[in-house]
């Protein structure tokens, strides 16, 4: 586990990126399963508390970019798991142009002289 | 967006499910932090602020801010209220009061002031007056400036050119008088009426018709009921044609009903209407002097 200092703040409005990209590639998972995926990928940079997951997670419910339902876990526990929707699909592209014209434009800005 | 009737129920739903997601969380991270050796403030990171977190996912994304705010403030006004009954009975009693009074008034004012008769043409109906006082020998006449002799009654009406009907009522009493349908007699309110009162004024019947001016001219032996006594007296409103009725222990033939909305022409519903009589003890509000009315009478005629 890394230590606290190497744990960096989800930049705002990226956290619905990252869920979006995350059940793309692993397909359905539930919350806790989201918030370890990210932290794993990320080198344990980021780490996504229970209290900005879940309501990222209804927002994304009630808009429609997934769908959630109740299932049993691989220790027979019952959680709700997450599956992205067509119109999440689509979100998760505009998001990513996004995010890649900010990162460019910053890029642009810092880039010596 | 959710719409408010189902609001609370969705709300209400989605706050168990996720305090049970919440809950299957914390126990996956408790696992996590056991296996890989845990301190104190991992634990405080799972404590922390469970219930206040969840309040605050479901709060964040389900908001109606104003209808649950109206709510609270809706329940914490009766808590209020209820934490001083007293000034709350005293409240509580000023009001019913108020509003009561009003409804009072208001059924009253509706009744005689806004409501217009039901006839053919309300707004063109009248009663008349003189003004400015009771006209000479009109004692015992129980509508002191809008009573007139009969000559009075029909020169009036001849002349047509200002009204379009003249039609005159005469109580038999100054309160009920004694009327029989079957054994028993009872008392009812008479009017007697002219031959253009139910067809001059648009009176709605339920059934049968009204009088003719032949009847007022040969005052016929028929009657017209009141729906409401008709009802009372026969069963049924329309049960009553046909039938007889004894007025002052004359003989009428009833040949109509009157429809229950319209209650007569006097300040107390109207249950019997029979022509203008000129027998004797058919005077105007049942005056004692003999042939009163036949002597008015007679003079028109003659």
């Amino acid at each position: 586990m890394a230590t606290a200092s190497s744990r960096e703040d989800i930049p705002q409005g990226t956290l619905d990126l990252l869920i979006l990209k995350t059940l793309e590639r692993e397909g359905d998972l539930h919350g806790f399963a989201i918030a370890e995926r990210i932290h794993a990928f990320s080198r344990s940079v980021l780490q996504v508390e229970e209290g900005s997951l879940y309501p990222a997670l209804q927002r994304m419910l009630l808009k429609g970019w997934v769908v959630g339902e109740w299932g049993k876990t691989a220790e027979n526990r019952r959680a709700r798991f997450y599956k992205l929707t067509r119109d999440g699909r689509k979100q998760l592209a505009r998001e990513l142009e996004r995010y890649e014209r900010v990162h460019q434009a910053i890029g642009r800005v810092l880039l010596p002289a | 967006m959710v719409s408010p009737i189902r609001y609370s129920s969705r709300r209400r739903e989605e706050s168990a499910a996720l305090a049970e997601e919440m809950q299957f969380h914390r126990d996956q991270l408790r696992q996590r932090l056991t296996a890989t050796g845990s301190n104190a403030e991992r634990e405080a990171r799972i404590q922390f602020g469970n219930s206040s977190v969840l309040h605050d996912c479901v709060s964040s994304v389900w908001e109606w801010p104003w209808f649950s705010s109206l709510w609270k403030d809706l329940r914490y006004a009766l808590r209020t209220l209820a934490a001083s009954p007293f000034f709350t009975a005293i409240v509580i009693v000023t009001l019913a009061l108020g509003i009561g009074a009003n409804t009072a008034i208001f059924s009253a004012a509706n009744t005689i002031v806004l409501r217009s008769l039901p006839v053919a043409d309300p707004a063109r109906t009248f009663y008349l007056h003189v003004i400015p006082q009771q006209p000479a020998r009109m004692g015992n006449s129980g509508n002191g400036d809008s009573s007139f002799s009969y000559s009075v009654y029909r020169a009036l009406r001849e002349q047509s050119a200002a009204f379009h009907t003249v039609a005159a009522y005469v109580p038999l009493g100054f309160g009920n008088i004694a009327v029989r349908t079957g054994e028993l007699p009872r008392e009812a309110s008479a009017n007697m009426v002219s031959g253009d009162f139910f067809s001059g004024l648009g009176v709605p019947l339920a059934c049968g018709h009204g009088f003719t001016a032949r009847d007022e001219q040969e005052s016929s032996a028929l009657a017209v009921l009141s729906s409401a006594f008709a009802a009372e007296q026969f069963g049924a409103p329309c049960a009553a044609l046909g039938k007889t009725v004894f007025v002052k222990g004359v003989p009428f033939s009833i040949t109509g009903v009157v429809a229950p909305q319209f209650p007569g022409v006097e300040p107390v519903a109207t249950d019997v209407y029979v022509p203008l009589q000129r027998r004797a003890g058919f005077n105007a509000w049942g005056a004692e002097v003999k042939n009163y009315w036949e002597a008015r009478a007679g003079g028109a005629y003659g």
